[in-house]
């Protein structure tokens, strides 16, 4: 087959009821449905779910609870929280906002559909709320991480954590900080 | 870019049981630039410059994903768990904001109770061939 031969069939798409039409249609319809679902999910960096976390930033940015609010409301959808799912560890006090370590797990079999797909962490005080996902799989042994964060000023930790089955659970923390960060 | 950016280290058991949970302990020697920060004379802010993405593979299989954003600290340090059935490769890749990758290696040998090591290639017999 010629190559110019097949790039001029292409030229020149006009989609008409006939069976190659309707293989294009589904086509561009499945491409679409995919990157859809990416969006909901947060991967591709959804419509608001982060504060301008996609782009270089240039400017200070103060903290906006609002905005924060709406990124839990988010991930929430809406969904009932279940109980005892996820327990978060932090400090009373922090001394230093710049190390604050924290470690949370979700008590769960890892097994089939009780694992958590995804586990986000919050500061509702800080510039930029979200501060990180974690995404396990079966494969990882128990949903237990420790990790160190920064914070501006003293103000409660979230730990979300949605299951595979589609339950939601939160846990909220109280950490009182004396040097803040500028995070 | 210092060169100091690009120190990784990864803390892993050399040895373990079948379907032991081991901790693996991960610091990476970086500034992690939230991006926020003003230089105190000319008033400029610092351009962000974090590290963006961990990934961690066993055996070449993805079994856990992270994404940072400008709110984890400095020199960031992360241990998590894995269950190892076999033994194998343990690689852990930091991805930076430019798409820099760097990552760290370690191999994990895992022992039955008899002591013998659990490889993860099956090498079939002659004689299971046959049927």
């Amino acid at each position: 087959m010629k190559k110019s031969n097949y790039f001029g069939k292409l030229k020149n798409i006009n989609i008409p009821l006939t069976r190659r039409g309707l293989l294009v249609g589904t086509l561009f319809y499945s491409l679409f449905g995919i990157t859809s679902k990416l969006y909901s999910k947060g991967e591709v960096g959804g419509p608001f779910r982060d504060r301008f976390q996609s782009f270089r930033q240039t400017f200070r940015v103060e903290p906006n609870p609002e905005e924060a609010r709406r990124i839990i409301n988010n991930i929430f959808k809406g969904r009932k929280r279940r109980d005892n799912l996820i327990t978060l560890v932090a400090p009373d006090i922090a001394e230093n906002g710049n190390v604050v370590p924290i470690n949370f797990s979700v008590n769960c079999s890892m097994n089939g559909e009780d694992y958590p797909e995804v586990v986000h962490i919050l500061v509702l005080d800080n510039p930029f709320p979200e501060i990180a996902k974690f995404f396990f799989s079966n494969e990882s042994g128990s949903a237990d991480l420790a990790i160190r964060i920064r914070m501006r000023q003293s103000s409660e930790v979230i730990a979300i954590a949605e299951m595979a089955d589609g339950t939601v659970g939160e846990d909220r923390f109280f950490v009182d900080v004396t040097i803040g960060a500028c995070s | 870019m210092a060169r100091k950016n690009y120190r990784r280290r990864l803390k892993a058991p050399i040895t373990a049981k079948k379907g032991e949970i081991i901790t693996i302990k991960t610091m990476a020697e970086h500034t992690m630039e939230p991006g926020v920060r003003r230089d105190p004379e000319t008033g400029l802010v610092y351009p962000r410059f974090i590290i963006d993405s961990v990934i961690v593979r066993y055996n070449g299989k993805q079994i856990f994903r992270s994404r940072w954003y400008s709110g984890v600290s400095e020199n960031p340090y992360m241990s998590f768990k894995i269950k190892v059935e076999e033994s194998g490769l343990l690689e852990v890749e930091w991805i930076d904001d430019y798409k820099q990758s760097t990552f760290k290696r370690s191999v994990v040998n895992v022992y039955d109770d008899e002591g013998n090591e659990i490889f993860p290639l099956r090498f079939n017999k002659a004689s299971q061939l046959e049927d």
